[in-house]
């Protein structure tokens, strides 16, 4: 297991990062190859500091704007497994990771990841959009659990709906455990019973981070969790860590998250630092024998010569971000819901509940493109 | 990981003079107005249209 942290081409990140490579601590890097799209290269000295961890096998890529489960099939998405192509081929990750769900927004690279109904149509889709990521990054490739969840029937499919996407292509799980966590309180799950959900010999990377709460009109009485990874990891977060390590027979990365932005200041950098020691230090004094599965796609791994689409979903999704990025209220999104072709569908929306729909509505509004 | 002193240096130096930063973060339209002098780039999804400004979303809770 290697200790890692999430570095991207990021000030303040570095800046907190500078003396924890010092110490030689760092045993993995977690890199958002996508993250560059206006650039043509990385400075010479961070591909350097790319190829150092490359070189032992240490790099790791993490995507985040494949959008895995978009209805229709986009230029940017064919766009992107090129660059994926790229650079794998010059960076010899160890792995590739993108996000469960689909972006928001009505471009690439705008909105915010979310949800999508499990069934037939959804796996058909993402099996053959993680096929393609397969094949363009030449390296085992996973997907992260989600944080946000529509409802709690969604919560208890999410790790099954998980195991059976990435079978095809042998893949792995990134278990994030703040958005566990996020599950756990904003769903009232307890850890015995959740765990239990996800495939748990298919996790070969685990994600450490803090998050916020957010108050809701919903239900004032009530805070709601968010991953927005601002602030230091909750010492409940570290409990979990333990718990999760010897269940996880093919851990091979433990990743520290934190947005740059939150590292602004002398005593968030100290945080974070602490955080990584603390995470380190759980790492270094867990037990565990080598991994023993590799992850590698099998041989005869079929792609389909044309990407699978689905014109219906497309048309469900994009109404269902219009609705969470324009309505002034949640009974105002509630009741366009409930007239539009999501009403009665897969979707369920009628079970959602409104704390959670506030809480789309919230993150979709962070996210969409500002001045639009 | 062990990361040769020179590498360090550059990174440090490189940290020093970055006024802007790239990756993972929502950030304020000034900052990407500010010249960049570290190497450090733009950011994803700031193209040449105005008010693109975001980029990562993290995990679907941001």
């Amino acid at each position: 297991m290697h200790t890692s942290i999430a570095c991207n081409l990021d000030t303040f990140i570095l800046q907190t990062a500078l003396p924890l490579f010092e110490s030689e601590r760092v045993q993995g890097l977690e890199w958002s190859f996508d993250a560059l799209y206006d650039r043509s290269h990385v400075p010479d000295w961070f591909e350097e500091l790319l190829h150092v961890f490359a070189a032992e096998g240490r790099l790791i890529g993490h995507g985040v704007f494949y959008s895995l489960f978009s209805g229709q099939w986009r230029p940017e998405q064919a766009t992107w497994l090129d660059h994926l192509r790229r650079v794998a081929r010059h960076y010899r990750f160890d792995h590739v990771t993108e996000h469960f769900g689909f972006m928001t927004g009505a471009n690439f690279h705008q909105g915010a990841p979310m949800s999508v109904p499990y069934n037939a149509a959804t796996m058909a889709l993402g099996q053959d959009r993680l096929a393609r990521i397969s094949e363009a990054a030449q390296c085992p490739v996973g997907l992260e659990n989600l944080a946000y969840a529509y409802s709690l029937r969604e919560v208890e499919q999410h790790g099954e709906f998980l195991a059976r996407l990435i079978a095809p292509v042998n893949g792995f799980i990134i278990l994030d455990l703040h958005n566990l966590y996020c599950q756990m309180h904003n769903f009232e799950v307890d850890f015995t019973d959740i765990i239990e959900l996800y495939p748990l010999e298919r996790v070969r990377e685990v994600h450490v981070s803090g998050g916020s709460w957010q108050s809701t009109t919903s239900e004032p009485e009530r805070m709601v969790r968010r991953d927005t990874h601002d602030d230091a990891v909750p010492a409940a977060v570290f409990e979990l860590l333990e718990k999760v390590i010897p269940r996880c027979p093919n851990l091979k990365f433990v990743v520290l998250e934190q947005m740059g932005t939150a590292l602004d200041t002398a005593t968030a950098q100290e945080q974070y630092q602490r955080d990584f020691y603390t995470l380190d230090r759980i790492v270094q004094n867990s037990q565990k024998n080598a991994p023993y599965l590799d992850f590698l796609a099998p041989a005869n791994l079929h792609i389909a010569p044309d990407p699978v689409s689905d014109a219906r979903l497309f048309e469900q999704q994009f109404v269902l971000s219009r609705i969470l990025e324009n309505a002034p209220s949640v009974t105002d999104a509630r009741a366009q819901l409930s007239t539009s072709i999501l009403a009665n569908s897969d979707w369920r929306v009628e079970s959602w509940s409104p704390v959670m729909l506030e809480t789309a509505m919230a993150i979709a509004h962070k996210w969409k493109k500002s001045g639009e | 990981m062990k990361i040769s002193k020179a590498l360090l240096k550059t990174i440090a130096v490189a940290v020093a003079v970055g006024v802007t930063q790239a990756s993972c973060t929502k950030i304020e339209e000034e900052l990407l107005q500010k010249k960049d002098e570290s190497g450090m780039g733009g950011k994803c999804g700031v193209g040449e249209k105005e008010n693109e400004t975001f980029d990562c979303p993290a995990c679907g809770m941001g």
